[in-house]
C-alpha cells in the first residue's frame, strides 16, 4: 500500500485534507472540525536539541536539590521528589508512590532523553520509528507543570504551621516545566515527515 | 456522505494518528512509517472507553471518602479528605488554594466522568448537542485532566517533609490510591475514545 506524502487526514475527524506549504510559525486547521493537523514549528531542530539539552540538565538538577526546607521549633527537614517518593514506598503506599514517580520523575526525563535521541539520529528511520512512538506515547503521562503546582501548594499549607523555604529545586522545576511546554509545542511529526 | 469535507475513509484511505501519514487502504495493520497500529475506526474503542469510566466511577467513592492524609501529632491523628482538605483551606483564610483545589481535584474528575461517559453515549448514539460543541468538550477534557494529580504531589510532598518525632508526622492516607486511579483511568479513557467516531454519527444530522 503506498503513502500519499500531499495528504493528511484530520486526526480527529478524518477529514481529508491536501498539505500546503506554512510560513514558519503557521499551522493548519481542519476545515470540518478546526482541529490542528500540521503545524512549521518557529524553532529549527537544532534549537529543540538545545532547548532538549538545557530541559535534560535542568531536570537533573531539579531531580537532586531539595524541593522545600523547612523547620518547626528549630528542627530542620527537607525533600527531595525521590525522597518523597521512597517515604511513599516505606509506608507501603506503592500505587501513590509509583504514580508521582512515573509522572513527576520517570516521564519527563524519558521524554527529554528520547526527545534527544530522536534530534540526534536523523535519516535513520528504523531508529526514529520507534522513538517517535515512544515519545508521543509518553508525552501526555508527563507532569512536570502540575508538580511545580503541587510544591507552591505545599509551600502554602506548611507555611500556616512552620518556617518554610523553596529550595533550589522549585527554580529548576519551573525552568524545566517551561522548557517541556516548548518542546510540547514543537509539531513531533514534522521530524517523521522530513525524514521522508 | 459528507460531501463538503470528503473522509479518508470515504475515499478507501486511512491516516495514521500518531505520525499523520495517509495510506492506501481501510483494513487495519500497521502504519509503513511509523509502526504505530493503525485503523481506519475503532469501534471497540467505545466499549473499552465504557470500562474504563465505569471503573472510574466506582473508584471515585471510596477516592472522595477515605482519608488521603493522615497527620499525627502530639494531640493525636487526624485524617484528611479531599473535601475536608479544602474546607481547612478555606477557614484558614486561604480561599483561593481552596477554590484552585476543589476545581482539580473535585470538579474536574466529576466532570471528565460525566463528559466522557455524554461524548461515548452520543458517538453511539448522536442527539443533543451539536457535533462543534462535542468537539470542543472533547478537547476540554483531554486538555485538563493532569491537573488533578496535584494533590498527589501534594501528599507526597508533606509525607517526604513533615516527619518529625512527635512534633508531628503526615503519611498518606488509604484514599490517595483510588484517587490516583480515578485520574489515570479518565486520562486513558479519553485518550482510548476514537473521535472519528463521533463525526461518522453526526454526519445524517448535517
Ligand atoms: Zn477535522
Ligand atoms: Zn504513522
Amino acid at each position: 500500500m503506498p503513502p500519499s506524502p500531499s495528504l493528511i487526514a484530520c486526526r480527529e475527524c478524518d477529514s481529508l485534507h491536501r498539505r500546503v506549504p506554512l510560513a514558519v510559525g503557521e499551522s493548519a486547521h481542519c476545515l470540518r472540525c478546526g482541529a490542528e493537523l500540521y503545524r512549521r514549528p518557529r524553532l529549527h531542530p537544532e534549537q529543540m536539541l538545545a532547548i532538549s539539552l538545557t530541559a535534560l540538565i535542568t531536570l537533573i538538577i531539579a531531580n537532586c536539590l531539595p524541593i522545600i526546607d523547612m523547620s518547626i521549633n528549630g528542627i530542620p527537614s527537607s525533600t527531595t521528589l525521590l525522597g518523597s517518593i521512597l517515604v511513599l514506598f516505606d509506608e507501603g503506599r506503592l500505587t501513590l508512590a509509583a504514580l508521582v514517580l512515573g509522572t513527576g520523575m520517570l516521564f519527563p526525563l524519558l521524554d527529554v532523553t528520547l526527545m534527544l535521541a530522536l534530534l540526534l539520529t536523523p535519516g535513520r528511520p528504523r531508529l526514529q520509528a520507534p522513538l517517535f512512538r515512544l515519545v508521543s506515547a509518553l508525552r501526555p503521562w508527563g507532569m512536570t507543570e502540575v508538580f511545580v503546582l503541587g510544591v507552591l501548594v505545599s509551600l502554602v499549607k506548611l507555611s500556616h504551621s512552620a518556617r518554610v523555604v523553596a529550595g533550589g529545586a522549585l527554580w529548576a522545576f519551573g525552568l524545566s516545566a517551561f522548557l517541556l511546554l516548548v518542546m510540547a509545542h514543537f509539531d513531533l511529526r514534522r521530524l517523521m515527515d522530513e525524514a521522508q | 456522505m459528507s460531501a463538503l469535507h470528503p473522509t479518508a475513509r470515504e475515499l478507501g484511505l486511512t491516516g495514521c494518528r500518531r505520525c499523520g501519514l495517509v495510506v492506501q487502504g481501510t483494513g487495519d495493520g500497521f502504519c509503513p512509517r511509523c509502526r504505530s497500529a493503525l485503523s481506519s475506526r475503532q469501534p471497540d474503542s467505545l466499549t473499552r472507553c465504557w470500562a474504563l469510566l465505569i471503573a472510574a466511577a466506582i473508584l471515585y467513592v471510596p477516592a472522595n471518602l477515605l482519608p488521603i492524609m493522615e497527620t499525627t501529632t502530639l494531640f493525636g491523628t487526624q485524617r484528611d479528605t479531599i473535601l475536608s482538605g479544602i474546607l481547612y483551606f478555606w477557614a484558614t483564610g486561604s480561599r483561593g488554594l481552596a477554590v484552585l483545589i476543589f476545581t482539580v481535584s473535585i470538579l474536574i474528575p466529576l466532570m471528565k466522568l460525566i463528559s466522557l461517559a455524554y461524548l461515548t453515549h452520543s458517538a453511539a448514539h448522536p442527539k443533543g448537542q451539536s457535533i462543534h460543541q462535542r468537539a470542543r468538550l472533547y478537547r476540554l477534557v483531554e486538555v485538563i485532566g493532569r491537573w488533578s494529580m496535584l494533590d498527589m504531589f501534594v501528599v507526597a510532598l508533606m509525607a517526604g517533609l513533615v516527619r518529625f518525632q512527635n512534633m508531628g508526622l503526615i503519611e498518606a492516607g488509604p484514599g490517595a490510591a483510588p484517587f490516583g486511579a480515578v485520574v489515570v483511568l479518565t486520562m486513558l479513557a479519553a485518550l482510548t475514545l476514537d473521535p472519528r467516531l463521533m463525526w461518522d454519527s453526526a454526519e445524517d444530522k448535517e
